[in-house]
């Protein structure tokens, strides 16, 4: 089997239609930029400008499809919508360029009046906040898989924690002292509920080690069956501080999304009024 | 039994209610043959019953008041089916009177014998050192399916007779027949129909383990049906015995032995003198060395594997240098090493290709024992079930951002009620879901009274059909994975439901992946992972690949 693998031949990944395709298109944008420097004025109101403006709402709204292909996923899976993954990768581009075409709309200055201010200040939250999405995205998964042995959902974490709890009091209630006091003192307290701390971090383990040090220097005064009962109760200390990590961890893969979504739908709107506008006035 | 492969069996809506349907299956015994031919019905035998008839008279009073509740006798009219081609049956049936005929149908205009292998070119690719396998290997790409239908797999029927097509034989009182299929937990490789009003004792696969074990005489005399019916058949579609004399392949067919094991049953045990070399029927074995204080597994097999060529070829290995162990029931075929040593001298292309299965299980054992991820990947598999898969669901965390899109669409396109949650055994980066494995042998399928868990058509997806599923949790208690999950309906079954034992009682449903096999497109939480950290992968040598690509290039 081991031979086998070797010979197995892995599709290797290589860019996707979707990067190219931005790729050439970003290429073209610039293009016409540099014509555009040499060419005329960097100015919103002239032609180069509504092309960059125009171009730059229409991205703006392909990738918000992103977000309606979620809500829709009962039709997704019986049509062919694409697999998400393109979806995603144009959101992902589609938004880059967008800043960038926002920025070449702009002149490359801060704008003047309310709205274009608003604007402006949207588009440049809902991009940067798009882009610490994806930077966490790409980090936490990986902290989260290399530094923990147990993968759990984050909506059942509570009532995990809830079992461990229980099972952990059950442990101890048959446990005499100094097992019974170390497992009160030192261990019940932090399984009383999910607690989302920071250190997780910058050390996975949440400093287990210094609880192991006191658990391992107790140990050394124990008969063996009272080893096996902390090394039980250890081992729910351990589970309850890896769901702490995920608790922490996973928390902020979700949150990120009430950045960027709520601002990015408030954008939408806000181009919708500043395109009726331009053209009624 | 209920055929429900095409939708062509599906009744018009409003033609059949669902209590009209389950009519037909009045328990879990007359279910078989679709309950349409049975005169009379007789269950929970006493001893002395079960002696009149021949097939039981060997056995004392205790073991038949034991094995009694797994033993029914029922008397079928003229044209009733018992089982047709494809049909997983827990049960063997004993001809006490009448005529059984049986016939194989499926393909027409052809007059060769029906040979399937079960020792298909998929599962001995697991074994590294066959040249043709080598060679499927190295074309093959991980590629992710777009559909479910793209992958097929090898259908493994049991061959309990080589019959030409259309044609047939008849089974007449004293003959058993449905037994290798049952024991093995393959299809049926005929169909089986009532040539005149029979008199039949069906006995169940439990009950005929422990007969076969307590008798030396039923053993004989299955293993000769099985000789007589299959054995020839299958060891020619083996590839290392395709091209034998047919003289050599009578004398192989009479000389061999067959081996039934028990789970965890030693098979050979290191250090003990070599005597045989081992083919295996059906089940899987596990291949263990000793290290350093303990043992350590070095491979696995499947069906249509071979193992004891090392100590058959190197004449300087007298003992085994490796422990077999079974990891469930496993059938095994036994070749002594004069016989083979025989087979050898007249075929020598033989030896040659055994030397390179040898040269690679040596290696592999080394490579092993170097390599202890290896070693674990294997036993992880083997133990976790992953050999069995035909459709796995992997999920890269190191790219998973757990958003539960997966969950979700797999929830939005099976009416709100997902088919696995995102928890599960965990190797290195890869979760692995409790999702159905849509397994080669797939042993949920044995055993349900009204045919609603099946294979869809002749592709991999088992599927199970909610409007028969009468909820007995047969399925979900014989899963030895957990990927099937009973769910309330949140309804009663009314009170002229039958069986009557139903009657009152809160609907349930069995659940589980069907791979979206009714959208056309691929399984919803794949074509919704955004990142695309959700895979489908269908055979461990994927899974070991993708590990192999996260170990060397993380």
């Amino acid at each position: 089997m081991t031979e086998m693998s070797e010979k197995h031949v892995i599709k290797k990944r290589e860019s996707t239609p979707i990067q190219r395709f931005f790729i050439w298109i970003t290429l073209l944008t610039a293009a016409v930029f540099v014509l555009n420097i040499i060419l005329s004025d960097l100015r919103a109101d002239n032609g180069w400008g509504l092309f960059y403006g125009a171009f730059a709402a229409a991205l703006l709204l392909l990738a918000a499809l992103l977000g309606v292909r979620r809500r829709v996923m009962r039709f997704s899976s019986r049509y062919s919508f694409f697999k998400a993954e393109p979806w995603r990768e144009f959101h992902l581009y589609g938004g880059a360029l967008f800043l960038l075409l926002m920025l070449m709309h702009s002149g490359f200055h801060l704008p003047t009046g309310i709205l274009n201010g608003c604007l402006f200040a949207l588009g440049l939250w809902t991009a940067l906040s798009g882009f610490v999405g994806w930077g966490l995205q790409k980090w936490i998964p990986k902290m989260l898989t290399s530094g923990l042995s147990i993968e759990v959902n984050y909506d059942r974490i509570p009532e995990l924690v809830v079992e461990i709890r229980k099972r952990a009091m059950e442990q101890i209630s048959v446990c005499e002292d100094p097992i019974r006091g170390f497992g009160t003192e030192k261990v019940l307290p932090v399984l009383q509920r999910p607690t989302p701390r920071l250190i997780y971090f910058f050390d996975i383990t949440g400093g287990l080690s210094s609880m192991m040090r006191e658990c391992n220097y107790l140990s050394r005064f124990l008969p063996a069956d009272q080893k096996q009962q902390l090394n039980n109760l250890m081992s729910l200390y351990k589970t309850k501080l890896a769901m702490d990590a995920h608790y922490t961890l996973q928390r902020p893969l979700r949150l990120w999304l009430y950045a960027h979504l709520p601002t990015s739908m408030v954008l939408l709107v806000l181009v919708v009024i500043h395109i009726v506008s331009v053209f009624y006035f | 039994m209920f055929n429900r492969k095409t939708d062509k069996t599906k009744p018009a809506p409003g033609e059949k209610t669902i209590l009209k349907e389950i009519e037909q299956y009045k328990d879990r015994w007359s279910s078989y043959g679709g309950n349409t031919g049975i005169l009379s019905f007789s269950e929970k035998l006493s001893v002395s019953s079960l002696k009149t008839f021949e097939i039981f008279q060997d056995y004392d009073d205790a073991f038949l008041a034991k094995i009694s509740p797994d033993i029914s006798v029922a008397t079928w009219k003229k044209d009733a089916i018992l089982f047709t081609e494809g049909d997983y049956v827990d049960l063997a049936f004993f001809v006490v009177s009448g005529q059984v005929s049986i016939t194989f149908q499926k393909i027409e205009n052809d007059d060769t014998p029906f040979i399937q292998p079960i020792f298909d070119e998929e599962r001995t690719m697991m074994m590294a050192s066959h040249p043709i396998q080598l060679a499927q290997v190295k074309n093959q790409r991980l590629v992710k399916v777009s559909s479910p239908e793209e992958h097929t797999i090898p259908f493994l029927a049991s061959i309990d007779f080589a019959l030409p097509k259309g044609k047939g034989t008849t089974l007449g009182a004293g003959e058993l027949f449905g037994e290798i299929g049952a024991m093995s937990g393959w299809p049926q490789s005929v169909t089986a129909r009532v040539a005149v009003e029979s008199t039949l004792v069906q006995i169940r696969v439990p009950a005929l383990r422990l007969m076969k074990k307590k008798s030396s005489a039923l053993k004989a005399r299955i293993d000769a049906r099985y000789k007589e019916r299959s054995l020839l058949a299958q060891l020619k579609v083996t590839p290392l015995f395709q091209n034998c004399k047919p003289a050599i392949m009578d004398r192989l067919k009479e000389g061999v032995d067959l081996i039934s094991c028990a789970p965890d049953e030693v098979i050979i045990r290191e250090g003990e003198v070599s005597d045989a070399i081992y083919l295996v029927r059906s089940g899987f074995v596990k291949l263990l060395q000793r290290f350093s204080e303990g043992e350590m597994m070095v491979s696995y097999l499947s069906k249509g594997m071979f193992f004891g060529e090392v100590e058959l070829l190197l004449s300087e290995l007298s003992r085994w240098e490796m422990t077999a162990i079974s990891v469930e029931y496993a059938e095994i075929v036994k070749i002594p090493k004069a016989l083979f040593c025989e087979l050898v001298d007249l075929h020598p292309a033989i030896e040659e290709v055994l030397w390179e299965m040898a040269a690679s299980r040596i290696k592999e054992a080394g490579g092993s024992k170097r390599n202890i991820e290896a070693s674990e990947l294997m036993e992880t598999a083997v133990h976790s079930g992953l050999v069995q898969a035909n459709s796995l669901l992997v999920m890269d965390l190191n790219t998973c951002t757990r958003c539960d899109d997966c969950v979700r669409a797999c929830a939005a396109t099976h009416g709100g009620r997902a088919r696995f949650v995102r928890e599960g055994n965990r190797y290195n980066n890869l979760l692995i879901p409790k999702s159905c494995y849509h397994c080669r042998d797939p042993v949920c399928l044995v055993g349900c009274p009204t045919g609603a868990i099946a294979r869809t058509g002749a592709g991999a997806v088992v599927a199970i059909d909610d409007r028969i599923c009468i909820g007995c949790s047969t399925c979900a208690n014989s899963c030895p994975y957990d990927a099937i999950v009973m769910h309330p309906t949140g309804t009663v079954w009314p009170d002229d439901m039958i069986p009557t034992g139903l009657r009152g009682r809160d609907r349930f449903v069995a659940s589980k992946c069907d791979l979206c096999s009714d959208t056309g497109h691929a399984p919803a939480c794949v074509s919704n992972c955004p990142t695309s950290s959700a895979l489908r992968l269908h055979s461990l040598l994927e899974f070991t690949a993708l590990i192999k690509k996260e170990t060397v290039d993380p």
